[in-house]
């Protein structure tokens, strides 16, 4: 787990990252990618910059571009218009294999007729790199993935999750600027999905080497990153470390598609002050659009003497409650709005209970739709 | 098996005599299988096995055990020269369409894209007109008076039509390709089609230029397949009959014409079931041989 | 490789496919085109256009009674292949014995042996049981390669289907016989019907089995043949352009019916999930069986 995650309540300070020197990895500027009859671009002008020692990942639901983004760094697709830029260097017109970027595939993708060493062993062949160094580099990257002992074995002879390490391995060997990983751990069960996402966190950070990582699991992409970026329909909504996008979501599909959340639609009158419905409610600041939605994520929702004094209180009434084992969701309807809010498992109450809720300004996140947002 | 074990009678303990019977039920399904491998492929080849060790004396057959057809057989000059002919021109045919069909196939499945399967399609299509009609349709093409001539002569390439187009070894070989090419196709085309597109990525990826990636993953991956096309071509190509009766002329005679001809006119029945078995032996040899190239460790998912 | 010379190689390829496709494509072509020519002799330039040919085939009373012996032959045969297949399939889908993996590489030997081989078996079996040539024979000779082929296509269909089907079927009370009737025939008998078309026009084109086991009276390609052998009249252009016709109609048929295609039933989902494996699958799968 990253410590970045599980920060508490509107605790919105960064904190530190670990080895980035501020030198970018990757440059996204300005790409596109339409194919041949289709209409809709797969990717829509993204900019976006990785650093170096990142863990990036890019997050989204399937369609909306992520991989096709990963692809065109790998250079296996080409842009349609814009630049990517790997350690500075224009490389949108170069093949796969003149780029020091090195990938690991959904389905894993080990050559079938190749042992495991060989496997592993074949982006040195293309390095001039001695036998004899091939030979302790191909079982050191086997040691840092835990997979010492299976050299001779045919991919078909291994499990998922050895198959995905001997992937991994396989990228890791030739020492690449940066690691691309498409949806890695996305056919593997729970358990070993949840030990995985642990050693690839682990190993990132032994190695050093940049990680760009596309998944649609955003509990991964929130316990995993440094950074993300959350892609939507071929566009990126928004940029940022994980409690930054969740906390600040710029973007209503941001605000969805990241945990649960509150979404009421919102106005804002001359004199500054904003209702939603029959809630007049204090945000933290003044919004700038006039209509808006807002987004009040369940945990800031106080209830009861908790909600006292806070700077949105009203009176509602439980209208359902669900039993999730280590909390409470509490279904509450305030003013004809429905809201979830979250109580501790011990805490029982019935259904048509009154019961008084609030919750900060600062838990009150304007956010807006994408087409209201470009220009 | 799932769906199949409904009609097994299920693997759970049962007594002895329960479990024997169950047997003889089995067996008892099994049956028509039993019965036509017994009637349409061990009696009919048991016959012409016996037939070759039989002699022809005078239009009956004489039913006594000699090795006679084989050693008048294998003594023959001509049989001789024959099957050796017959084997260079199925394997020279055989190869030159998988020469033909891998380059083909490679080229529509990597840079066809939504015009594949049609393009593979037009490849195939020519197996479903008449055989007759596609061997035939050469001789229109290089008789004397074919159209290549005409076309020749009417461009002022040539004065006289060339004789030697049709009826020779090579016009054998150039049907027996063009009827080969699809089926070698169409292994190779399958293979190729099921290899996962990220193997090429990946190793693009691991820095291969495209044609190390067609020497180290491509290839060793497709080569059964390519093997097995050739197989195919060589199996249809060797006992051949039709072609070179009809475009080889003298010079492109083939062991099937020598059997055709002791069942035909010669009326020598264990003399062509001696040369019918030595087609199938020498065919299997070479193609137990030729499968030892097709072996594979390499399991694709 | 600098961009230059791999442009160079793609287009290198390029046109060596072409050359490859007019090699394919250029005898069928010629045929055709010449069972319209005006002339006796097969050679450029053309004479004229004309449907002589044709009407001369239509008047032929050998070529007519071939081609509906031709029929006769293929009808039959594709009829009894069609039943042995479908039991040969199930066999070996359903029916646990040993030695199951040399029963099923036996039953499909008739179909990969070199064809003169299994006509010339078939042809001494006959003779020594005292069968002469003639129509038996021929219909014997073309099930034997047919019913395998059958058999592939309908064991990979029955591979395909869901077991929770029959299942589901036994548990709502249906027997065995019953379940094979309302769930697992319906749901092979397009392949079944796709595998008779197939069959089809393998027994109507055949002519190295038939060829041996034929008595006096000829099927249609072993007629063409003599004709072929004895001198040549362009009414063979002609037959060979319409046959050629007729087949790739029921191919196409047999394809389109492979690739999982439903008419419009009524209160048939419209959206239901496809199972039958991909298209060009078993389009191409078609192709695999036909050997000459």
């Amino acid at each position: 787990m990253s410590p970045d995650v599980g920060s508490p309540v509107g605790d919105l300070v960064p904190p530190d990252r670990v080895s980035r020197s501020g030198r970018s990895v990757v440059e996204l500027v300005g790409v596109s990618k339409v194919y041949p009859n289709t209409r809709d671009a797969a990717v829509a002008d993204v900019t976006l910059t990785v650093e170096e020692g990142e863990f990036f990942a890019l997050l989204g639901p399937s369609g909306s571009g992520k991989t096709t983004t990963l692809r065109m760094i790998a250079g296996f697709e080409r842009p349609t218009v814009g630049c990517v830029r790997l350690a500075g260097r224009d490389v949108t017109k170069l093949p796969p294999y003149k780029r020091d970027v090195n990938t690991v595939f959904q389905n894993y993708a080990l050559f079938p007729h190749m042992r495991v060493a060989d496997n592993v062993a074949y982006p040195l062949k293309f390095r001039s790199v001695g036998k004899a160094e091939t030979a302790s580099r191909v079982s050191e990257a086997l040691d840092r993935v835990g997979m010492t002992g299976f050299e001779r074995r045919l991919p078909h002879q291994l499990s998922g999750g050895q198959r995905q390490r001997v992937a991994l391995a396989r990228a890791l060997i030739s020492r690449p600027a940066l690691v691309l990983l498409d949806e890695p751990l996305g056919a593997l069960d729970l358990k070993l999905r949840q030990s995985m996402q642990l050693m690839l966190k682990r190993l990132q950070r032994e190695v050093g080497i940049t990680f760009v990582y596309v998944t649609h699991d955003q509990g991964e992409a929130l316990a995993m990153s440094d950074r993300l970026a959350v892609m939507h329909d071929g566009r990126i909504h928004q940029t940022g470390a994980p409690d930054e996008v969740y906390f600040r979501p710029k973007t209503t599909f941001v605000a969805s598609f990241i945990g649960k959340t509150n979404l009421v639609d919102a106005e804002r009158d001359a004199t500054g002050a904003v209702r939603a419905g029959g809630l007049a409610l204090r945000l933290a600041t003044t919004p700038a659009a006039e209509q808006f939605k807002v987004s009040i994520r369940p945990e800031s929702i106080l209830l009861a003497e908790a909600a006292e004094g806070a700077a949105n209180t009203f009176d509602g009434i439980v209208r359902e409650t669900i039993f999730l084992g280590s909390e409470r969701e509490l279904i509450v309807e305030v003013s004809g709005q429905t809201l979830l809010a979250k109580a501790a498992s011990n805490v029982v109450l019935e259904a048509g209970t009154p019961i008084r809720v609030g919750w900060p300004a600062e838990a009150c996140v304007v956010v807006v739709d994408p087409a209201e947002q470009a220009p | 098996m799932s769906a199949a074990s409904e009609w097994s009678g299920g693997a759970i303990e049962e007594p002895l005599g329960e479990r024997a019977k169950a047997a003889g039920i089995r067996v008892g399904l099994a049956s028509p299988a039993l019965l036509w491998v017994l009637l349409i492929v061990l009696i009919p080849n048991a016959i012409m096995l016996l037939y070759s060790f039989w002699t022809n004396g005078l239009g009956t057959i004489i039913q006594e055990f000699t090795t006679k057809n084989y050693s008048q057989a294998l003594q023959s000059n001509v049989v001789r020269a024959l099957l050796q002919r017959t084997f260079l021109i199925a394997v020279a045919a055989s190869l030159i369409a998988t020469a033909i069909a891998y380059p083909l196939a490679y080229l529509i499945v990597r840079r066809a894209g939504r015009y594949k399967l049609p393009l593979a399609l037009l490849v195939v299509v020519p197996l479903w007109v008449s055989y007759l009609m596609r061997v035939f349709a050469w001789k229109i093409i290089l008789g004397e008076k074919g159209v290549l001539n005409g076309l020749l002569q009417q461009a002022g390439v040539i004065d006289h039509p060339i004789k030697a187009l049709l009826y020779s070894k090579v016009t054998v070989i150039l049907t027996l390709t063009y009827v080969a090419v699809p089926y070698v196709f169409l292994s190779i085309f399958t293979a190729l089609e099921r290899l996962p597109t990220a193997l090429y990525d990946a190793a693009g990826d691991c820095g291969a230029s495209e044609w190390s990636t067609f020497r180290d993953i491509i290839w060793p991956l497709s080569r059964p397949a390519a093997v097995i096309g050739f197989a195919i071509a060589f199996v249809i190509t060797f006992g051949d009959y039709v072609t070179p009766a009809l475009v080889g002329g003298l010079q492109g005679t083939m062991l099937g014409s020598i059997i055709l001809q002791e069942f035909g006119t010669a009326n020598n029945w264990p003399l062509g079931a001696a040369i019918a078995m030595v087609i199938l032996v020498v065919s299997f040899v070479f193609l137990g041989a030729v499968s030892l190239l097709a072996r594979t460790e390499a399991v694709i998912d | 490789m600098t961009s230059v010379a791999s442009r160079a190689w793609s287009s290198l390829f390029v046109i060596g496919a072409a050359v490859v496709y007019v090699f394919l494509y250029a005898p069928l072509v010629v045929t055709a085109v010449f069972s319209f020519n005006n002339s006796d002799i097969q050679t450029l330039p053309f004479s004229g256009f004309t449907t002589v040919w044709y009407e001369d085939l239509a008047n032929d009373v050998q070529m007519r009674e071939a081609l509906l012996y031709s029929f006769k032959v293929a009808a039959l045969s594709v009829a009894l292949a069609a039943t042995l297949g479908t039991v040969l399939a199930l066999i070996l889908d359903r029916v646990a014995i040993r030695g199951k993996g040399v029963l099923s590489a036996a039953v499909v030997v008739p179909a990969v042996l070199p064809g003169m081989v299994l006509a010339l078996s078939l042809l001494m079996m006959f003779r020594y049981i005292g069968v002469s040539p003639g129509f038996t024979t021929i219909v014997v000779g073309h099930m034997s390669f047919i019913a395998p082929i059958v058999m592939f296509l309908i064991l990979s269909r029955l591979r395909q289907l869901d077991p929770s089907l029959e299942q589901a079927s036994m548990d709502c009370g249906a027997g065995r016989l019953r379940t094979f009737w309302h769930v697992t025939l319906p749901s092979i008998r397009v392949t079944v019907i796709a595998a008779c078309l197939l069959g089809f026009t393998l027994s109507f084109d055949e002519i190295t089995v038939t060829f041996f086991l034929s008595g006096v009276q000829p099927t249609l390609p072993v007629h063409v043949w003599t004709l072929l052998r004895f001198g040549f009249t362009p009414e063979v252009n002609a037959v060979f352009t319409l046959i050629a016709a007729v087949s790739l109609v029921l191919i196409v048929l047999a394809a389109v019916l492979l690739s999982g295609w439903r008419p419009h039933r009524r209160n048939a989902p419209t959206s239901a999930p496809p199972i039958e494996q991909p298209a060009q699958t078993n389009v191409l799968a078609l192709t695999y069986e036909r050997t000459p």
